[in-house]
């Protein structure tokens, strides 16, 4: 019974989804459809995070026993493989597929980004207002603060508040990060076909940028496992060798999102800060 | 220690290049009754790029300058030459 109430949100998602959504706001861009549809794919996990959390029944995929995360997850990924093939061929969509993975993507596509958009990106005035020294500063420490603050949070509060939470967390990451991207004008993000020489270097140097935080937060965190492992040692009498670690659903989230958050997010929130730190405010 | 970490990863670098380098791009470009986007279409770039180049804040590269000098029906040196103190 709980494996149909699943397979019925799947249906509802994708009938929204490939009916209306993907027809209505991504078009022919297939770069865009797949992010939605990675979206998209968690719907089913959050609607049965909702309903069997707590009971935390087995669900049963053809003999296989598992979990409502991952029975969510595995349904979508199956149910939706016919109709994406069908939606591909009826709309006729599979050379901007194949240009995705053909060997001149890099070229033509970046980091979620296409050529095309990009262009299109770096004429538009509409997200002017997201350009001001204010409105970067305020991305880059709204986007921050969502990502630590909310690890500490997912971290800290008991499942059955993380489980309402989680959600939350992630539309914030997504807004910020496309809020992020816009305010930047999608340079971070941009195949170098889109771009000129002095933007180029930009992104380019966004990307030394970003590595450096990158290289700061791993040192800290590396140094931080390390001190506490010290202080684990001088707490107990034993000499310790394996050091007993326990980690919640909560936290496992915590940890991946924001990995995550700072993978997609870092290269334009450190474009942002060059940008202020230059005085090269649009 | 953070402190140290930001003085050695972001420290600002002089910009001593640029200021000694002479550029006549935005006259030459007025005087060919020019806007910086239709400028910067002749030679395929952003506008924003021309204007950071006639404000000295960005050096081109040898391609765009002789870009820009052909679009502006000029020799390169007449649009950007070293300073005399040199």
């Amino acid at each position: 019974m709980n494996e149909l109430i699943v397979i019925a949100v799947v249906l509802a998602t994708l009938s929204l989804a490939y009916l209306w959504v993907y027809p209505t706001y991504a078009g022919r861009n297939v770069t865009l459809m797949s992010y939605m549809d990675i979206g998209a794919t968690f719907i089913p996990a959050g609607v049965a995070a909702l309903l069997f959390w707590q009971s935390d029944p087995v669900f049963n995929f053809f003999g296989l026993e598992l979990n409502w995360f991952f029975y969510s997850i595995l349904a979508y990924v199956v149910i939706e493989i016919p109709v994406f093939i069908l939606y591909v061929k009826a709309r006729g969509l599979w050379p901007e597929y194949k240009a995705i993975f053909s060997s001149n993507s890099s070229n033509e596509y970046g980091w979620g980004a296409s050529a095309k958009n990009v262009e299109k990106s770096l004429s538009e005035d509409k997200w002017n207002g997201l350009r001001t020294k204010g409105a970067l500063r305020f991305l880059i420490w709204g986007s921050n603060i969502t990502l630590l603050g909310g690890t500490v949070l997912l971290s800290t509060t008991p499942e059955s508040t993380a489980v309402f939470y989680l959600p939350i967390h992630i539309l914030l990451i997504f807004v910020f990060w496309f809020l992020l991207r816009k305010s930047v004008r999608l340079v971070a993000d941009a195949p170098e076909k889109a771009l000129d020489e002095r933007l180029l270097e930009l992104r380019n140097r966004s990307y030394l940028w970003a590595y450096m935080w990158l290289a700061a937060i791993a040192y800290l965190v590396a140094t931080s496992v390390l001190i506490w492992a010290v202080w684990m040692d001088f707490n107990t009498t034993e000499d310790l060798w394996f050091y007993p670690v326990e980690i919640s659903w909560g936290q496992i989230n915590a940890l991946f999102w924001l990995i995550a958050g700072y993978t997609f997010a870092l290269p334009s929130m450190a474009l942002a800060s060059y940008k202020l730190k230059y005085d090269m405010v649009d | 220690m953070l402190h140290s970490i930001y003085a050695i990863f972001m420290s600002r670098k002089p910009k001593e290049q640029l200021e000694k380098v002479g550029i006549a791009v935005e006259f030459f470009r007025e005087k060919a009754g020019l806007g910086r986007k239709e400028l910067a279409d002749l030679v395929n770039v952003h506008y924003q790029t021309i204007g950071y180049i006639e404000r000295g804040e960005y050096a081109p590269s040898l391609i765009l300058a002789l870009k820009l000098a052909n679009a502006l029906e000029v020799e390169v040196e007449q649009l950007f030459w070293l300073e005399e103190n040199q």
